[in-house]
Formats: C-alpha cells, structure tokens, sequence
C-alpha cells in the first residue's frame, strides 16, 4: 500500500491529528536538516494553520483527500502565494511575492496535503549538483560528504532522509532523475503536456517538466496521477517489452550502474535496445539548454551578471554567445531523435538505462569520470538522461535495491501514453525486491 | 555558415569578441564556450554522417 495513504488514513480516522503529525515533521527539519542543507524556508505557522484546518474538517465529517494531512515540499521554483519565488537565487531577491500557488502546489493541497517548506536547487536548475552559492550545499543523506545531485537536490534529500514524504522538482535535463538516483528515491519526468508547469519558473521551457518525489513506487502513481488529474492505474495490461538501452548508454557506465542494470536487465530478461543517435541527442540538448536558457537571462545578465552564482553566470553568459545558425542545428535535431525514439517504441514497450554513470561524487571533488577523464559533475552527471529529455517522454528514476552500498537509480522510459504500463512495471519489481528506496543509515 | 568544427569555434570567439563580458567572468565564459563548441562538434559530426535520415 502507499506510504502516503497510510498517513492520509491514519490522519481520516483519526489515529493521529493533521496538526501534530506536523508539529512532528517540522520539529523534526528543525533537528536535522543542519546536516543536510535541503530546506531554504519552512513555512511552521501556515503549515499547522493548514493542518488544523484539515482537522476541523475530518471533525466535521467531511473528506479532505487521499492526501489528507500528508506534509510535503517544493523546490524553490514553485509559486508559493506570499513568498518571492527566487528559483534559487538572490537576482530575484526584490520580485514581486506570487500572489497564487503553482497549479501542482494547489493540486496537492486540495488532496489533503500540506506544504512545510521549500527546497535548495542549482541557481535556476542550471546544474546537476545542487551547490548554490547563495543557499548553500544540499549533501546527500547517504554520505553527507557527497553531493545530493541536482538540480531538484534538496527535494530528492528531503524525501531520502525521511524529512517529508513527498516532494515536488522539476525536471529540464535530467534534475529529477539524477538527484533520484543519487539519493536512493522516486522520481518521474512526465511525458510532455501530462502536468502543468503554471507557476513553476522556467528554465528552458521546451523541456522543463514538473514531478514528485517518493519513497515508494505506489506513492509516485499516486502522485503523478494526483497531479494529472486522472484516475489511478487499475488492473494488469499484456507483459511489456523491455529493452536495455546499450551504445551510449553502456560505454559511460561506471561499474556501480552497470551491475544496476544488469541486475534489473536479467531479472527482466530485458533484450536489447539501440539508439545510435544518444550521443548527439545528448549535445542537442546541451546547445539548446544552453542558448535558450542564455536568451532568458540576458537582459537580467545585462544588469546584474555579478549577483548571479558564478558558475550558473558564466555558463548562462556562453549560451547567450552561442551562434543561432548553432542552436537551430541543435533544435531541428529534436525531431529526427524523437522519430528514432519512435520507431524503438515499436519493438520495446519499456527501455532501461542508468540514470547516472556513477554513485554520488564527493562533494570536494566536484567531479565524475567520463572516457578516463575527470570532469564537471555540475555539468555532466546528466550524460544518460539529456538525451531522453530530447524525446518528451516519460521516464521514471527507480532505486535499485543494493543494502549496504550507495544508491543508484535507473531510468524506466515508456511512450507517451503507456504509463500505467509503466507504473504497473515498477510496483511488479518493487514487491520483488528488485528496487527499493534505500534507506538512510542512522 | 560552415559546418567545419574550426569555423564553429571561430564563430564562438567572434561571439566573444562582440559581447562586453565582465572581466571576472571571461575565464569562466570561455570554458563554457569550449564545452559548447565541442557539444556542437559532436551534433555536426553526427549530421554529417551518410546513415543519417535526410543526409
């Protein structure tokens, strides 16, 4: 069953009230998350004002939701209404509060669930790292030395060191999936169009998606159709087809992702599955990240470069510079890899590939291996999900069960329109013990 | 213009030429800058190959 429906039940009938399941929670941030830096505001009055809210509710004999008293938290790129939504960064320091929420926001609150705060991120989710020069280092619950992944960092630790149960990022490259998979939880990139984006700062609005965060796969289904609006999966479809994605997808691997997806591979009896054009999907999107993300920000650029984090400034400040004829290129590409996407979907239902090339890297370091050489993690732990961002498809971050190691995640990836064939997939290897959310060592 | 991988990152440098980058930010620009070319390198080098659809 759901993690979060069973908090949701025992809030409804009345087992526990909504008010001190969130005493708790937020006692329990203000205890630990010196450690880990996930939190950038906690939002303690509105949060009980909520939960008593909910309690008054259930008194009086209503429903408030499957999500009832469920505590949850956003990445700070959400409108939150009141607050300035700075989507990590101080060059919005003087903007205007939102005066809504985000639709998702809005969506989960009228499930019952109640916002405790929201969460670090890579200056405007220009990065895998979730080190921000303004709010601080997210570290990851599994080894505090090491980095959280990013760019939805502090929503992925949050959920990983039992902080909060649900938690919402959102994903352009690869920023819910990568920081999934370095913390050992749950995450999804919708397929395009599925959630809505409204009041969630852009990035590089082409790929920008919204997500969850999770500790269980049925909590993702949950959320993910919670979010969409539609009737959760019901029922057992045909077997999927499952293919292993190999080239690109194998050639980066560290030893730590090719024993995941083996494991997972030979569980499933997965065959094996080619997308030659990976490599150059990966650059499209890089150039496109780059010059569309460089557009946005030039006229800020232009006023105030020096009060941006100064890694985010500089790579945004090269993506302004990139030719057009360049980014073009880049952009006519999206298209033809989505076609080759395409036409594997006919002879797989599902693909599977690490969802990075390695556990998380030491934090002093800053960096991973690529071809022998050490380079940006900031900038290259998302090698194995950009080029899937390319196809707008939905792909799933699952945790490969592994007690007593690092965590590490896969990508499940499905055509759009097959994703209660998806969610049935992952609840199937979860209750085989294949993957599970690891757990924290205390 | 060219598809060549020397005019693309002679095109970047041109680029750097025009803008007014703050001097604080020129190294960091320019190792961006050559990280993008090379992605660049990557997508023209994979365009131009003969089983590519459309090539």
């Amino acid at each position: 069953m759901s993690r979060l429906a069973t908090i949701a039940a025992g809030v409804r009938d009345g087992s526990h009230s909504a008010e001190s399941l969130i005493e708790q929670t937020l006692a329990d941030i203000a205890v630990r998350d010196g450690r880990y830096g996930c939190f950038t505001r906690l939002l303690s009055d509105q949060a009980l004002r909520d939960a008593r809210l909910i309690d008054t509710r259930i008194a009086g004999g209503e429903d408030p939701g499957p999500l009832a008293g469920v505590p949850f938290a956003v990445k700070d790129l959400y409108d939150v209404a009141g607050l300035v939504t700075t989507a990590g960064s101080v060059v919005r320091k003087n903007e205007p509060p939102a005066l809504w929420d985000a639709e998702a926001v809005m969506r989960l609150k009228a499930a019952g669930a109640i916002l405790v705060g929201t969460l670090n991120m890579d200056e405007f989710a220009y990065g895998f790292a979730t080190v921000n020069a303004h709010y601080g280092t997210t570290r990851n619950p599994h080894d505090v030395e090491r980095l959280a992944g990013g760019s939805s960092g502090g929503s992925a630790a949050a959920v990983a060191a039992g902080l909060v149960p649900l938690a919402l990022g959102s994903d352009t490259n690869g920023s819910i999936r990568v920081p999934a998979s370095l913390c050992g939880v749950w995450g999804i990139r919708p397929g395009d169009g599925i959630l809505s984006s409204q009041g969630a700062f852009p990035f590089v609005e082409r790929f920008d998606q919204i997500g969850p965060f999770t500790r269980s796969a049925a909590d993702l289904a949950l959320v993910h159709d919670l979010l969409a609006g539609k009737a959760p999966v019901l029922g057992r479809g045909a077997a999927p087809r499952i293919g292993r994605l190999d080239g690109w997808f194998a050639r980066h691997a560290g030893p730590d992702a090719l024993e995941a997806v083996e494991t997972v591979a030979a569980h499933l009896g997965a065959g094996t599955a080619s997308l030659p054009s990976a490599e150059a999907a990966r650059s499209a999107a890089f150039l496109i990240t780059a010059g569309e993300s460089g557009a946005f920000h030039l006229n800020t650029l232009r006023s105030s470069a020096m009060e941006y984090d100064p890694a985010v400034r500089d790579r945004l400040i090269a993506g302004a510079l990139l030719p057009a004829a360049l980014l073009a290129k880049a952009q006519q590409f999206q298209p033809v890899f989505r076609a080759e996407v395409d036409a594997l979907f006919e002879q797989f239902d599902i693909l599977i590939a690490p969802a990075t090339p390695t556990v998380a890297p030491r934090i002093e370091e800053g960096t991973i291996l690529m071809d022998g050489k050490p380079v940006s993690a900031r900038a290259n732990l998302g090698l194995f999900t950009q080029p899937l961002t390319l196809a707008g498809i939905p792909v799933a971050a699952a945790p490969v069960a592994r007690p007593g190691k690092l965590p590490i995640g896969l990508q499940f990836a499905t055509a759009p329109g097959r994703e209660s064939m998806l969610f049935e997939l992952l609840l199937e290897l979860e209750k085989d013990g294949v993957l599970a959310a690891a757990e924290v060592p205390s | 213009m060219s598809e060549e991988p020397d005019d693309i990152l002679s095109a970047f440098a041109a680029s750097l030429l025009r803008l007014d980058v703050p001097p604080a930010c020129r190294e960091g620009v320019e190792a961006n800058l050559t990280l993008l070319a090379r992605h660049a390198r990557t997508l023209e080098d994979w365009l131009k190959r003969e089983d590519v659809p459309g090539n």
